[in-house]
């Protein structure tokens, strides 16, 4: 079963546009959604999740459409964190929980508390004095602390340091060790997504370039590191992007079906083929 | 919805005192104690202008709220706030009388609520369809025209001749302007609705 069902989205706004979004994240993965500034990600979450309305397309998510009545019971089941909207400014972490408390059937007052303590978040602080990563951590904490099924996460690990960002990473592997929850993460931090993601969703300028399982990703494409006579010998189609480098010397990312046998060629990492894939996109 | 209300008291929690000196002030001016119902109607665009710092509109489209749910939470808000400060200024209206000679005023109470209710029920569509900050000047000119309207019944309370001075005295001829507001407020209420999801896209 997929959690999540995105079929032929369009959404078109003055000088950017969706096109025909098919995504599907499938029940107890993790999903991790990127692309560069602007690719339409933050977009994408607010359209699943039925905050904006899409110009063509069906979007489901827990098997309900997002546009019907019934989703706001389904929203009941979804945690949610986004990068740049938080709680209001004047709210301290307490007063928060209360507001939350009445807002979710299923708070658990314990679990938060918890979590305000794991997380070192001061409790009557107002939410303006936070630091970012503060802010953050809180967020996590309210979007765990209704016992959801379905995690969708706008840039969660963005301002944590790397202790905290690990520690968040681990929280979120925890909660996909229950068999029906599932998350769907964008985040720009690739490395978080590599230790994290069972598929990757690739977004450049409002299309998908790919949604592949990391692994089989990983597998399929190879770094190739030779002169730039050697990667012209290679078949263009086998060649995704180029990196030019000091003395004629090339880095090439390349598809290893297409590539001789016998050719010796690196594991790239997630953020390799990303990065290799906008300059083959931007060459193109 | 009783989650929305509450965040927005908690938010405005800070401002009571400053409102509360506000009320105080106008009460103690003689002719100005309507202009307490407008502080009233005014707290939803308060509120407002804090979510709209933080996104909050953004997280809350998110949430199990339905469009109904962060609509009436806001007029309600309004309504708590105009009921509120109304029994607040009457409370120190009250006090200060005993405390310095008072001039003999009518209370036009139901007038009052209806000024309020008509404020409201007239910025609400607009603060749905556009944010605090961009509907601004739009309601800078509403709450203008209707406050000089009301000030201009106000003052014509007092002028023989200008007004039926009966009912008025009483406070009871707020009563047609009551029902006014509380059309207005039916008209209001779906508008914003439809102002609401009109801003979600």
């Amino acid at each position: 079963m997929n959690v999540i069902e995105l079929s032929h989205i369009r959404k078109a706004y003055q000088g950017f546009a969706i096109e025909d979004l098919n995504l599907s994240v499938a029940e107890g993965s993790i999903c991790g959604l990127v692309g560069e500034n602007g690719a339409g990600k933050s977009t994408t979450i607010r359209l699943l999740m039925g905050a904006i309305r899409p110009d063509g397309g069906e979007a489901r998510v827990l098997g309900t459409d997002s546009r019907s009545p019934a989703f706001r019971d389904v929203k009941e089941d979804i945690g949610v964190v986004l990068e740049e909207a938080y709680f209001p400014e004047t709210l301290s972490a307490v007063q928060m929980g209360r507001v939350l408390r009445d807002t979710y059937r299923n708070w658990d007052g314990e679990q938060y508390d918890a979590f305000l303590k794991r997380f070192d978040i001061p409790e009557k602080k107002p939410f303006k004095d936070y630091s970012r990563g503060m802010r953050m951590k809180l967020g996590i904490a309210a979007a765990l602390s209704h016992r959801p099924k379905l995690l969708v996460l706008d840039e969660p690990t963005a301002g944590l340091d790397p202790i905290v960002r690990d520690e968040v990473v681990e929280l979120f592997q925890d909660f996909t060790r229950q068999m029906d929850h599932s998350i769907l993460i964008s985040s720009h931090i690739l490395s978080d997504l590599e230790k994290l993601c069972d598929t990757i969703a690739f977004l450049h300028r409002g299309k998908l370039l790919f949604c592949q399982d990391k692994d089989a990703l990983l597998d399929r494409y190879g770094l190739f590191a030779g002169t730039s006579e050697q990667a012209e010998s290679l078949l263009p189609e086998a060649v995704i992007g180029v990196e030019r480098r000091q003395y004629g010397g090339v880095r090439a990312l390349v598809d290893r079906e297409l590539c001789p046998r016998g050719l010796e060629l690196e594991r790239p990492t997630v953020e390799d083929v990303i990065l290799f894939m906008v300059k083959g996109a931007k060459a193109a | 919805m009783t989650a929305l209300i509450r965040k927005d008291i908690y938010v405005l929690y800070k401002q009571f005192w400053l409102f509360a000196v506000i009320i105080m002030a106008f009460q103690a001016l003689p002719g100005t104690n309507y202009l307490t119902v407008l502080y009233a109607a005014l707290l939803p665009s308060s509120a407002f202008a804090y979510d709209d710092r933080c996104k909050w509109g953004d997280l809350a489209a998110m949430m199990p709220y339905s469009t109904w749910d962060l609509v009436l939470s806001r007029y309600i808000l309004g309504w708590l706030g105009i009921v509120g400060f109304t029994a607040t200024g009457l409370l120190a209206r009250t006090a200060l009388s005993w405390l310095v000679p008072w001039p003999d005023e009518d209370p036009v109470f139901f007038a009052q609520f209806a000024f309020g209710l008509c404020l409201l029920a007239i910025s609400m569509p607009v603060l749905f369809r556009f944010d605090a900050e961009r509907s601004r000047v739009i309601r800078m000119v509403m709450i203008f025209v209707i406050c000089a309207f009301a000030g201009g019944m106000y003052a014509a309370v007092g002028v023989p001749g200008v007004l039926p001075a009966g009912p008025l005295r009483t406070g009871l001829g707020g009563i047609p302007f009551l029902l006014v507001s509380l059309i207005l407020t039916g008209i209001s209420l779906p508008l914003s609705h439809w102002a609401c999801q009109v801003r979600r896209g």
